[in-house]
């Protein structure tokens, strides 16, 4: 086990320094002068200067890098020029509303893949399970940023029912369609892995002594089963975590959901590319720490799994 | 003809050239029969033949854009807009109506086919061509190669799509190959690694064994022996990549970091739309409807592209 975590965090150590070489390549490539990007919209001459010294702009890029790598160890991402602060402020700012949301659209996924995947398992070749193959192939190929300005249009303007984007109080009726427009779709999705892990797992042997034992198909799918059908829905899960994030990058620019997705795109269109690069930055080291945590705990809660 | 020179493979007495010459027409006409047993299975399910139906049509549509288009996609008509400078609904100059510039919907969809399809159909080229080569050689390498491009294929698994592309899009500007290259280096990954594990299966076969006997190159082994065992997988697969770069591409350009305006492109007609989406939903409802068919007909025909080959694909 202790092995396998140093092993494992070597590993993340690799990933972390890829990611940071990636960012910093697309910082050195950004047009102009970098001491400009980094001494902010009101910098004078003067303090251009003394930036383009202190960043060293006149050193080998190797010495460069260097310097960046230092920055960054320091929490130092750059100053958003659109909000004239810190990178890691702003970020830090709109940080919470963005994991309330991928909190909700997670959660609302695990519901819909385990009521309609088990059901989904319980009659193989039913209407439910031949429904549940078109919605899942029709969830994926329908753009979510089309999915949630239909449900804008038809919920929230049309029948009225709920607000028209943004967030106030009180949070849940803000929060639904946006975790509605991301989580169901592939919620579709998982609950199409979860049968097939299901059914794979009812052809087991511990299952087939259980039928025999006089419990019912759905009593052994759901007490047997499902708990060890889980696992693998988890570790899909915690490996679209990049996906998880595009996606709600433009749910939270549909709805005006003023989450950290919402703020790169404004950013984008503010020309703030130190806003719009740290915000990458952030999330390849968030997903590729959070990747490790999740093989970690999947490991404790399987005792099936030795992680060697 | 064929039958005349053609030789019993396990005759001691018959000569190398000769062996090898009918080994060859013996796997042409396996290839063919492979072929069409492929083409038999696929026809056999009515989604999949649906869904090529429309990918057809879709093709035709993009092609024969500027003959089926009524205008100009990018003019923005005078008449195009009511007098408060709202779009126009669908009238009969304006078959599907105007957008918030005045500009032909219809002509703009048609148009925007294009954009889908050349992003889709190129960044898919280089997604097989970066993933198939890399997961190829680490599988075939091993070693150092396999760890590297592996431990590359982790990296960039980490990478948020969109993120990504809004950044390229701040740091290189809007373009057509910026969208092309970011979809590709943030989709090969996937490609890598089926091919990755085809190849670590295939190398242990005797063919290769053989093949490296009789002193074939690595190059040679990898291109002329290897490959075609991989090429039917990869053309699923890359279907399926197809219908997720046209999504891809609508995403960040409803998001302006894909293609800029005022190229047409479905992802950025419904961005353009959003403002207006309360009074006139269909700027949003056409394009949607469209993306949602085209990508949903790659979907469905990768599928069974991959359930007609599956009975090819020994692993």
């Amino acid at each position: 086990m202790l092995g396998y975590l140093l092993r494992r965090s070597l590993g993340l150590l690799v990933v972390l320094a890829g990611i940071l070489l990636i960012t910093f390549v697309l910082v050195a490539a950004i047009p102009g002068d970098a001491a400009i990007y980094y001494a902010g919209p009101h910098a004078t001459a003067a303090s251009l200067a003394e930036t383009r010294h202190t960043l060293g702009l006149d050193q080998p890029r190797i010495v460069q890098l260097g310097h960046y790598l230092g920055r960054l160890l320091q929490g130092d991402l750059g100053t958003s020029s659109s909000l004239d602060e810190p990178v890691r402020t702003a970020i830090g700012d709109r940080l919470p509303a963005t994991i309330e949301l991928a909190g909700a659209v997670i959660a609302l996924e695990l519901i819909v893949a385990l009521i309609v995947g088990t059901l989904a398992a319980s009659q193989e070749g039913g209407v439910l399970d031949r429904l549940l193959t078109g919605l899942s192939a029709l969830g994926v190929s329908l753009p979510g940023f089309w999915i949630g300005l239909m449900l804008l249009y038809l919920v929230a303007f049309r029948l009225n029912l709920l607000p028209l984007g943004g967030d106030g109080s009180p949070l849940p009726e803000y929060l639904l369609l946006p975790a509605i427009t991301q989580g169901v779709p592939w919620g579709f999705w998982y609950a199409r892995i979860l049968r097939a892990t299901l059914l794979e797992i009812m052809g087991q042997d511990y299952l087939r002594t259980a039928r025999s034992k006089g419990i019912g198909r759905r009593g052994v799918l759901i007490r047997h089963a499902l708990p060890n059908a889980i696992g693998p829905v988890l570790t899909i899960l915690a490996m679209d975590l990049g996906q998880l994030l595009g996606g709600i990058v433009v749910v939270e620019t549909v709805f005006a959901w003023p989450g950290v997705g919402l703020q790169a795109a404004q950013a984008l269109k503010n020309l703030d590319t130190p806003l719009v690069i740290g915000t990458l930055l952030l999330s390849g080291v968030a997903i590729a720490v959070l990747n490790l945590l999740a093989d970690l705990v999947r490991g404790v809660l399987d005792p099936r799994i030795r992680l060697t | 003809m064929q039958e005349a020179h053609r030789v019993d493979l396990r005759d001691p007495a018959a000569s190398t050239a000769s062996i090898v010459q009918s080994a060859a027409e013996e796997l042409q006409l396996l290839k063919a029969a492979a072929r069409r047993s492929t083409w038999a299975r696929l026809r056999r399910q009515p989604p999949a033949m649906l869904a090529l139906l429309v990918v057809a049509l879709v093709c035709l549509a993009a092609l024969a854009a500027s003959l089926l288009a009524p205008h100009d996609p990018n003019f923005q008509f005078d008449a195009g807009l009511t007098d408060d400078g709202t779009p126009l609904g669908n009238s009969g100059q304006f078959l599907l109506g105007t957008d918030t510039a005045g500009r032909d919907v219809l002509s703009r969809l048609l148009f925007g086919a294009r954009i889908s399809l050349t992003v889709g159909l190129l960044s898919t080229l280089l997604t097989v061509l970066i993933g198939a080569s890399l997961g190829a050689l680490a599988a075939y390498r091993g070693g150092w190669t396999e760890r590297l491009v592996m431990r590359l294929v982790d990296i960039m698994l980490a990478f948020p799509v969109v993120l990504l592309g809004l950044a390229a899009s701040a740091v290189f500007g809007p373009s057509l190959p910026t969208t092309i290259a970011v979809i590709a280096l943030t989709q090969w990954m996937y490609m890598a690694r089926v091919i990755y594990g085809m190849v670590c299966s295939l190398k242990e076969w005797e063919f290769v064994t053989a093949a490296q006997a009789i002193g074939a190159g690595h190059l040679r082994i990898l291109v002329r022996h290897i490959a075609p065992h991989l090429a039917p997988v990869a053309i699923a697969y890359a279907t399926l990549g197809v219908g997720v770069s046209i999504l891809l591409e609508a995403t960040l350009s409803f998001l302006n970091a894909g293609v800029p305006q005022p190229t047409a492109s479905w992802g950025a007609m419904i961005s353009s739309g959003v403002t207006y989406y309360r009074t006139d939903p269909q700027l949003v409802l056409y394009p949607g409807l469209l993306l949602a068919v085209v990508v949903l007909a790659f979907n469905v025909l990768g599928d069974g592209l991959t359930r007609a080959l599956a009975h090819r694909v020994d692993r």
